[in-house]
């Protein structure tokens, strides 16, 4: 589905030099996959991510999309088509004065006929769970539910990768949770591949893969039980550790002899109980 | 001196169909000194309180006094003064620099102040050096070149260099990466241990556990919990019926007692979590 290989990229940084963002980074991520990419600011996830789209485009190395090669300018519509970026800030993204509008913006940018763009609009609100807000002015919703509409804009151009760039990083713990159950949902029961960025340990554990970046380079790749069972290298990466985790890990050097992939509360009940 | 409220009421838009009552009897004394958490909901009334405390709000009902300026809804109050005294820092406050350079945004509140340059430039100094921003470096550099960690700590600069007694923080991390959240919750700690008094309101309940003495729960527009951190973290139930969550792992002793282990529920931190699990086990060992 997506292939990443030697990818090389660089920035003018405003002091007037070259800054290298990504230093050879090759990944490969499989079709129906959920990978969360998580790493400090300016590790280069950002950069990366929009590779998948072609809004960057690699100075060294490949970036291809069901064997599509970015860097080719006629495979571009159908690149965006097929992967749909979701960004932090709700506000930015949403452009008309009523939710179904919006969400019908990309559609009618492909040229799809009126009685389909309807049929694409209510499926993708529905899939958001947002449905009963259509005729709502965008403005006046949570930032859950914003972050859902743009999300929906997307879904509604049918794509087949859906990158999430720190959606939750403005919403409140309500909101996170809203834009995360959906995510979970449409990887699950609509089969998008998802590329997930973010801060929250808690929302990677609930990937199947995740990517830890750090200074333009992958570090880690793994499952969330392989990557955070390594609590020792994610506090060298200065990386948060999820709770349960970093319990294990000093009950561990306290002589307590536990499993060493707890993930979640429940697994420490379950172990500790045993 | 601390700052007061009483009986203090708030309405947004009185008498218009879209009158909404923001906050309602709140009663609080904030004490010099302390480390103070706010939690609650989004919409629970945690911002339009926090704006009373340096009088960007004045109370629809009752008043507010820091240290001995009184504000009211029909009282004249000298609100430069009360300003100075409380410093308040908004969410995304790096959304407000606007000044050239580092210096000159960290230098406008003082300026404002009519202080002279001399003051001025050694208030900037010292702010700078409060949140970890070395003057040689940055004090030219255009804020909006600097990472996102690094404008929010150049915005929060600008509040310590009016030399507040007060501060309070709205969501000081939100949006931030872990290490530049651990940055910024470090200084702020450091300047609670220097003697500052410190509001923090936040949706993390790790972070207020690890930090706050003392903990403030909202819930429509009210007051519902005012105690201890630890104190307040016990009331696992209600706390949730009200949409809030606790840390993971008094949850975790929660969970635990309920499994008929004699653990205290009120363990805030892993390493108090360990302490506990490890003392339980001890205990069980020779019924084992």
């Amino acid at each position: 589905m997506i292939e990443v290989k030697n990818l090389e990229h660089q920035f003018l940084n405003p002091q007037g030099g070259y800054q290298q963002a990504l230093k050879g980074v090759s990944l490969h991520i499989g079709q129906g996959e959920f990978v969360a990419i998580i790493g400090h600011n300016g590790s280069g996830k950002s950069t990366l991510a929009k590779h998948l789209n072609a809004l960057l485009l690699p100075d060294q190395g490949t970036v291809t999309i069901d064997g599509l090669d970015i860097k080719d300018k006629e495979n571009l519509w159908k690149i965006r088509q097929q992967v749909g970026m979701v960004f932090q800030n709700p506000d930015n993204q949403l452009i008309a004065t009523t939710v179904e509008e919006d969400v019908a913006f990309g559609p009618e940018n492909l040229g799809i006929e009126p009685l389909k763009i309807r049929q694409r609009v209510d499926e993708a609100l529905a899939s958001v769970g947002m449905s009963e807000y259509k005729n709502r002015a965008p403005h006046l919703l949570s930032g859950g539910q914003k972050q859902r509409v743009a999300i929906a804009g997307v879904v509604a151009m049918r794509p087949k990768v859906l990158v999430l760039d720190e959606p939750t990083a403005m919403l409140d713990p309500l909101g996170r949770k809203e834009v995360m159950d959906t995510v979970v949902k449409l990887n699950r029961e609509e089969g998008l591949t998802i590329v997930y960025i973010t801060h929250f340990m808690e929302e990677a554990v609930l990937a199947d893969r995740v990517v830890v970046m750090e200074n333009g380079l992958i570090e880690m790749d793994g499952s969330p039980r392989e990557i955070f069972s390594q609590v020792q290298k994610l506090k060298e990466l200065r990386l948060d550790v999820p709770p349960m985790m970093e319990l294990r890990d000093i009950l561990a050097q306290d002589g307590l002899n536990l499993p060493r992939d707890i993930l979640t509360l429940e697994e420490m009940v379950v172990a500790l109980c045993r | 001196m601390p700052i007061i409220l009483e009986n203090v009421d708030y309405i947004y838009q009185p008498g218009s169909p879209y009158e909404v009552k923001a906050l309602q009897n709140i009663n609080l004394v904030i004490n010099e000194g302390e480390f103070v958490g706010l939690i609650g909901h989004t919409g629970s009334g945690k911002s339009t309180l926090v704006q009373h405390l340096n009088g960007l709000l004045k109370p629809t009902k009752g008043r507010v006094i820091v240290d001995d300026q009184e504000i009211a809804a029909t009282k004249k109050t000298n609100l430069k003064e009360v300003r100075k005294k409380v410093g308040l820092v908004f969410q995304y406050p790096e959304h407000q620099l606007f000044e050239e350079t580092v210096f000159e945004d960290i230098a406008f509140g003082p300026k404002n102040l009519g202080l002279s340059a001399t003051e001025i430039k050694k208030r900037v100094k010292k702010a700078m050096q409060m949140v970890h921003l070395d003057y040689d470096k940055y004090h030219s550099l255009s804020p909006f070149t600097l990472s996102g960690g690094e404008k929010r700590r150049v915005a929060i600069a600008g509040v310590l260099a009016m030399e507040p007694k007060y501060l309070v923080l709205d969501e000081p991390t939100a949006g931030l990466d872990p290490r530049g959240r651990d940055e910024i919750l470090a200084q702020i700690e450091e300047l609670h241990n220097q003697g500052m008094t410190v509001v923090l309101v936040s949706h993390s309940m790790d972070d207020v556990a690890r930090l706050t003495k003392r903990l403030i729960v909202m819930h429509h527009s009210a007051v519902v919990y005012d105690d201890e951190t630890r104190k307040v973290f016990s009331h696992y139930e209600s706390l949730q019926e009200i949409g809030l969550d606790i840390p993971t792992v008094t949850k975790l002793m929660f969970r635990l007692k309920e499994k008929g282990w004699s653990v205290r529920q009120d363990v805030l931190t892993v390493e108090e979590a360990k302490e506990e699990i490890l003392l339980a086990l001890k205990e069980e060992k020779p019924h084992a």
